[in-house]
């Protein structure tokens, strides 16, 4: 009954100046209103309503209750104080009433979010997959629910994101609707779902290993019969069969359990999964042995039994293993926000409040070295703000009144006051996360097709199962029956049903790990067929940071240091990003300027040490001086690089200095580029900047086709042109002048700003600085592909000749159960191969 | 302030005396090196009664036939056996971070372990022998054994239940299986009727056939957990610690584990090919010997990849090197086992000397190194040094030993092939080509090499005496404190 | 070869305690972390100060 929440002990510590009420002072009740847990003496956190004081343990639940009332949910805390229900039927009222307390602490917890359409979403926890085809159930039967939009389920995170119109239905209703299906459904919350993924991952481990076990020790009995030369003696052979037979037992009854689970849940909503002819062919078998063993005749199956469920369990055990490896990656991409924020009142004093409970335009404290929890903006303080987590950007920035800070970076030197702009789930980290999280849970077309394929199949393996036991009954029953159980067990649809979302997850997973986000369902199936990489120069291929690359000086009374010095001094009140590289180059210099002055669109101008200079265009700088520009002068201007931005410094004696400011290019940016030749893909450079400058990074980088001077339009219609030519074009850009060009181009892949990237049209987000992650992510995109088809085809071949040798009777069940097992680990392990990361991502496809 | 105060109270007692019990460790480390020296002293001694028959002519308790149990019972009950006490007494307190349970008792198992050898000095040479191998002691000394196994048992689970961290290391799990695998193996088959305690006579409680395939099923488990799990333990601790580098993967060492304990148990009957026992039993020894291939090979991977990227340590470390090659000795046994069991190859190689080379492969190559590598690195440790008193010697060690065991597997192998092509060789009529006496008299050459390599493996042992006696000088013998600042101090799972 | 009836049931009760020892392990979290304990061993210094 207790709702999530942070927990007491972080709240625990003085709230800094709450205010004492005086009833505080009397007795305290023994319970929190909302949580339940019991009430420090002496608490001070408590309401005054007309039907009495409440009580709470910490400042979380004071907010969260306020919540409630405001939801206009005050009853709840009415029912579980009696501990009954009476607005619900009493069909199943235990459940009814645990899925309304989960949804009310969703709310109060803000995992609910409502959407623009009126609608309402949450992400949900479930437990108890273990398919793809779970996941197809719950979103079937979803659907069919009345009020419900849209249920999308990922089954990398077994998290599910639902869409409901809370006209008609309620997420109570939505949890029940999931918890009759046998799955266990509740709000996400992070440490809970550690908690569940680590017990079914240990009950999935040790069903495995009793049937491993179990496996060792059957086989150890029946391979005697096999292979010995006289056979066993009667009396021995029954010793075998009865040992045997105990030690099938646990494995039928407790290790095969999720199987026949699964095929009952399959039963149930009428479709077929892969675990119906899988349990058939174990009960069948098992049942046959069982009469074996007690009549003393026929044909004993133990083997077949143990060791089809033991690898069919590792197999799957691997497979879920993976997936929640690959979970965990995009998990580590959204670090926990903190829980609570220090709420400014307008008193000045800070209370400590959940986070999630904050209002747009409501103020919060930051400590140094703390979390920011919120989107907002910086009202008061200074201080150097890391966002590695999502530019990529480890080094701290600035940060001062009027400057955005985004929820999940890190407040590295001294306090901020925050205004809240966005809290809870609608911080661009969260949202950013949701992005993340749907496309994994979107199934492509292709594997949606699959999964049906997948039913399909079974329906014909059942059907010839039972064609052929019946063909062959009339001339040997104990043959057909042997046959049946060959039949059921040796196809195997793992490639379609478990090896294809595996394969997707493994490979999503792993670019995570990369630090690259794949946003949409279809990039990974779009990445795999570009011909064509488009860049924008700007922030992906340069460091994006302006640099001085050239000084020049024309007279002998100002040299190069004295100019940069001068030249800092004048722009030291200037934000324009050549402003900022010129104050880097000097930075240990001491000079003021006095009497500054900015010239739009020229530069500026003022004194330092008593005398006037002007900063900027060569022109205008140059007008400083009466007369017009010596030979000397221009040739010093025209010295300098024609890709760099010319800066000039002049005073009345004319020009001091020539500054050339360009963009760095980044380190890996060249190899980024052969890598991307050499697997066969065309560059092509597309850049709002100077012809000439964009010249100068596709020379450095050996980039043959590229255009300066584009405008975005331009680049629209430079991509459609590409297309129009049968080119798949990927763009990659930074996503803040190009995203007309990323909506156009077939797979828009945004850098190095995963917060700007929620609002483009991307489909894969890179988190980290490096050109490398394009290569990267290319390859694996086409791995990931490869793999996919190797395993159908696998799966093709291995079925092709299979099913008709177990049909003519060529195969045991053992050799069936063998077989299908180990091609089952096979696509499966072939799948897992996507996980992994590699040193050198630059495989050619 | 009151709280902070009172914490340290309760856990004040035992954390100011608590040191390891390395007295104990001691004690077998310096009884491993004595009992190496007796029982392959005694090994040199039978190799050259075989290349020179009358050498101890006349004396009865110098007979071969007495000699041959003193040996492998003193090279692998008491040698081996020493250094699984040692090493594991000790590498049980270090990962556990507690001293040994059980007070006087870890001294009891040395005392009576020693006293059981000392027993099994005297009486074999004298003629007492139940006549099964690798357990011909007699009852009384087997009762001894399996009291002193108990303590053993209680002493070890005892350290590993009040450990102070929440993990058990991976090698306490094969000492562990090795301790309770033995002590169940020696119940089961030292179950006898006593008929007089002087002379010693008892008779095995089962017969014929029936007491073969126990005697084998100890007689396999016996090499399966004594002689492989116990020293897979060493391996798990010492290498990484020698090395200065984790384990390759201890994922892969836990499934080693796992997978060894879920097959290990049954592969006993391949040593009874072509007798009486039922064709099946015989073909399940050989398909479970042929399935440990894969654990066996799994951990000697991860043994060796540990020095993956510090291969350099190898040139300058002599200790490591004896680690490291009986890692691969360990292989090599491992492959050519199985292959044994085949029951094609079999028939060539069963009651040939290629028996004799495989077991020597293992048990010089692998399990006197990893002993003998484990020892070096304990003894300094024991004695309050830095380390042992001369690199170099351990160095002349290592090569002196090395020739010897490739030496000696190399004359048995073509000793062994050859007497088997000699035994089943026909004439076209079907009489034997060979008479037994000519395939001795081709065999003699190798015999002369064999006993050179024991005598060079045994001539190591000797500067590893020395070596050990100059380290130990002027040595200091306390137990060392438990290190206050243990990771996982408070999260001790029950 | 009566002994079977020793030997083969002998080797059940073992299954059941391997199986046990197992399951005892994976509940008690000693598989939860597969890499921290083969550095932990280095962490713990033996040498003689």
């Amino acid at each position: 009954m207790r709702a999530p929440m942070p927990s007491s002990t972080d709240l625990a510590s003085p709230a800094a100046t709450c205010p004492l009420p005086a009833a505080a002072r009397t007795a305290t009740p023994a319970v929190c209103y909302h949580c339940h847990q019991p009430v420090p003496a002496g608490s001070r956190w408590l309401d005054t309503h007309a039907d009495g004081d409440r009580h709470y343990c910490c400042a979380g639940c004071q907010g969260m209750a306020a919540l409630v009332a405001a939801a206009g949910l005050d009853a709840f805390y009415a029912r579980s104080r009696t501990g009954g229900s009476p607005a619900r039927p009493a069909t199943d009222s235990a459940a009814a009433r645990d899925a309304e307390a989960l949804a009310i602490a969703a709310r109060t917890a803000g995992a609910i979010v409502a959407r623009a359409d009126g609608s309402e979403e949450a992400s949900l926890l479930i437990e108890g997959l273990h398919c793809g085809a779970c996941v197809e159930l719950i979103e079937r039967w979803l659907a069919r629910q009345p009020g419900i939009v849209d249920a999308r389920l990922n089954m990398m995170t077994a998290r599910m994101q639902v869409r409901w119109d809370p006209a008609t239905t309620n997420l109570a209703t939505v949890l029940q609707a999931v918890t009759s299906l046998g799955f266990r459904a509740q709000p996400y919350d992070r440490a809970r779902r550690e908690a569940g993924a680590q017990r079914s991952d240990r009950a999935a481990l040790t069903r495995a290993a009793v049937a491993v076990l179990a496996m060792m020790q059957v086989m150890m009995f029946a391979v005697p019969a096999y292979i010995s030369h006289d056979g066993v003696a009667p009396e021995y052979q029954a010793l075998l069969a009865r040992v045997s037979l105990v030690l099938t037992l646990p494995v039928v009854v407790y290790c095969a359990w999720p199987l026949f689970a699964g095929a009952v849940r399959d039963v149930r909503a009428r479709r077929l999964g892969m675990d119906v002819p899988v349990t058939l062919g174990i009960a069948i078998a098992f049942a046959a042995s069982v009469h074996a063993t007690v009549t003393g005749r026929g044909a004993l199956y133990y083997d077949s039994v143990t060791m089809f469920v033991a690898l069919l369990l590792c197999a799957r055990y691997l497979e879920t293993r993976a997936r929640r490896r690959a979970g965990d990656a995009i998990e580590a991409i959204a670090p926990a926000l903190p829980g609570t924020a220090d709420r400014l009142r307008a008193d000045g004093s800070v209370a400590c409040v959940a986070a999630s409970t904050l209002a747009p335009g409501e103020h919060i404290r930051v400590a140094a070295g703390a979390t920011i929890p919120v989107d907002g903006v910086v009202v008061a303080g200074r201080a150097r703000v890391s966002e590695a987590v999502l530019t990529g950007e480890s080094w701290p920035q600035p940060k001062g009144p009027g400057d955005a800070v985004l929820a999940g970076s890190l407040n590295g030197t001294s306090p901020l006051t925050v205004e809240v702009r966005r809290a809870g789930e609608r911080t661009s980290l969260s949202a950013l996360a949701r992005l993340v999280d749907r496309a994994a849970a979107a199934r492509p077309a292709a594997a949606a097709w699959a999964s049906r394929v997948a039913a399909w199949f079974v329906a014909g393996q059942l059907a010839v199962a039972l064609a052929a036991t019946l063909w062959w009954w009339p001339r040997d029953a104990a043959l057909a029956v042997r046959i049946g159980i060959a039949v059921l067990i040796v196809s195997c649809p793992c490639a379609l049903a478990l090896a294809w979302p595996a394969a997707i997850a493994s490979a999503v997973g792993g670019l995570a790990r990369r630090g690259s986000l794949v946003v949409r369902d279809h990039a990974l199936d779009t990445l795999a067929r570009v011909t064509t990489v488009a860049f924008d120069k700007t922030g992906t291929l340069t460091q994006g940071r302006i640099a001085l690359r050239d000084v020049r000086t024309t007279r002998a009374d100002i040299d190069a240091p004295r100019a940069r010095a001068v030249a800092a001094a004048l722009e030291a009140g200037s934000d324009h990003p050549l402003a900022a590289a010129l104050r880097d180059a000097a930075p240990d210099a001491a000079l003021q300027a006095t009497n500054l002055a900015g010239v739009t669109g020229c530069g500026v101008e003022g004194d330092v040490d008593g005398r006037h200079y002007r900063l900027g265009k060569p022109g205008w700088a140059l007008g400083a001086c009466a007369r017009p520009a010596t030979a000397t002068e221009v040739a010093a201007l025209a010295d300098l690089d024609d890709d760099a931005t010319i800066v000039a410094l002049a005073d009345a004696d004319g020009l001091c200095a020539a500054f050339a400011l360009a963009d760095t290019l980044r380190p890996s940016a060249h190899a980024m580029v052969v890598q991307l030749k050499a697997a066969g893909l065309r560059v092509v450079l597309l850049s709002g900047d100077r012809e000439p400058a964009v010249a100068h990074v596709a020379h450095a980088l050996g980039i043959d086709a590229w255009r300066g001077d584009c405008m975005p339009d331009a680049k629209c219609d430079a991509i459609r042109a590409l297309q129009r030519g049968g080119d798949v074009v990927a763009m990659v850009g930074d996503g803040l002048n190009d995203g007309g060009a990323l909506a156009q181009a077939d797979a828009g892949i945004v850098f190095g700003r995963a917060a700007a990237a929620t609002q483009w049209a991307a489909d894969v987000v890179l988190l980290t600085p490096d050109p490398a992650a394009i290569a990267g992510l290319l390859a694996s995109a086409r791995r990931t592909r490869r793999v996919i088809r190797q395993n159908l085809g696998w799966a093709l071949a291995y079925n092709a000749v299979a099913v008709p040798l177990a049909i003519a009777g060529a195969l045991t069940p053992l050799v069936a159960a063998v077989g299908m097992s180990l091609s089952s680990v096979l696509v499966v392990a072939n799948a897992l191969r996507l996980l992994r990361t590699r040193a050198t991502p630059a495989g050619s496809a | 302030m009151s709280a902070s105060l009172a914490m340290p109270a309760a856990a004040a007692a035992p954390a100011v005396a608590a040191t390891f019990n390395y007295k104990v460790v001691r004690q077998f480390t310096v009884m491993t090196i004595v009992w190496g020296i007796v029982g392959m002293l005694v090994g040199v001694i039978i190799a050259a009664q075989l290349l020179w028959p009358d050498l101890t002519y006349g004396i009865p308790w110098l007979s071969y036939g007495r000699l041959r149990p003193l040996h492998t019972n003193a090279v692998i009950f008491a040698f081996g056996g020493s250094a699984l006490f040692a090493t594991s007494y000790y590498c049980v307190q270090r990962t556990c971070q507690v001293r040994l349970f059980g007070g006087p008792l870890a001294g009891f198992t040395f005392w009576g372990w020693t006293a059981v050898i000392v027993l099994a000095a005297i009486t074999l040479p004298l003629g007492y022998t139940t006549g099964k191998e690798y357990a011909e002691l007699e009852w009384p000394i087997d009762l001894l054994i399996a009291v002193v196994w108990v303590s053993y048992a209680i002493v070890f689970f005892g350290t590993i239940f009040k450990r102070r961290t929440p993990h058990i290391y991976v090698a306490n799990w094969f000492y562990g299986a090795f301790i309770l695998a033995v002590a169940l193996l020696h119940i089961v088959n030292s179950a006898e009727v006593p008929v007089s305690f002087w002379p010693m006579k008892s008779y095995s409680a089962y017969a014929g056939v029936q007491d073969a395939m126990v005697q084998w099923w100890y007689g396999h488990n016996a090499v399966g957990f004594f002689l492989t799990a116990g020293f897979l333990g060493i391996m798990y601790y010492f290498v990484p610690k020698q090395a200065g580098r984790p384990i390759y993967s201890y994922r892969l060492s836990v499934v080693h584990f796992w997978a060894l304990i879920f097959t290990y148990m049954w592969a006993g009957p391949h040593h009874l090919h072509f007798t009486a026992l039922p064709d099946w039993t015989q073909s399940l020894g050989m398909i479970f010997s042929l399935i440990l291939l894969a654990p066996s090979w799994g951990g000697m991977i991860n043994g060796i990849m540990t020095l993956s990227g510090a291969w350099y340590k190898l040139r300058t470390d002599p200790i490591l090197k004896f680690l490291i090659v009986s890692l691969s000795f360990y292989g090599m046994s491992t492959f050519e086992g199985p292959m044994m069991s085949i029951k094609t190859v079999n028939s060539l190689s069963h009651y040939t000397d290629w028996t004799i080379g495989h077991v020597h492969s293992g048990a010089l190559g692998w399990v006197a190194f990893i002993s003998i590598g484990s020892i070096y690195y304990l003894l300094p440790r024991m004695f309050g040094k830095r380390e042992m008193w001369s690199t170099r010697l351990i160095t002349l060690h290592f090569w002196i030993a090395t020739i010897g065991v490739v030496l000696y597997i190399a004359s048995m192998w073509i000793a062994g092939v050859m007497q088997g092509l000699m035994w089943r060789a026909t004439n076209t009529d079907g009489t034997l080509t060979y008479a037994f006496a000519e395939g001795v008299k081709a065999t003699y050459p190798y015999y002369a090499i064999r006993l050179t390599g024991g005598t060079l493996f045994f001539s190591g042992m000797l500067l590893m005496a020395w070596n050990a006696i100059r380290t130990a000088a002027g040595g200091q013998c306390a137990d060392p404190p438990i290190p206050v600042t243990a990771t996982g101090d408070a999260t001790h799972a029950a | 070869m009566d002994i079977l009836y020793l030997l083969i049931p002998l080797s059940l009760v073992l299954a059941v305690l391997i199986g046990a020892a197992f399951a005892w392990s994976v509940r008690n979290g000693q598989f939860d972390d597969l890499e921290g304990p083969a550095h932990r061993i280095l962490a713990d210094d033996d040498n003689v100060p």
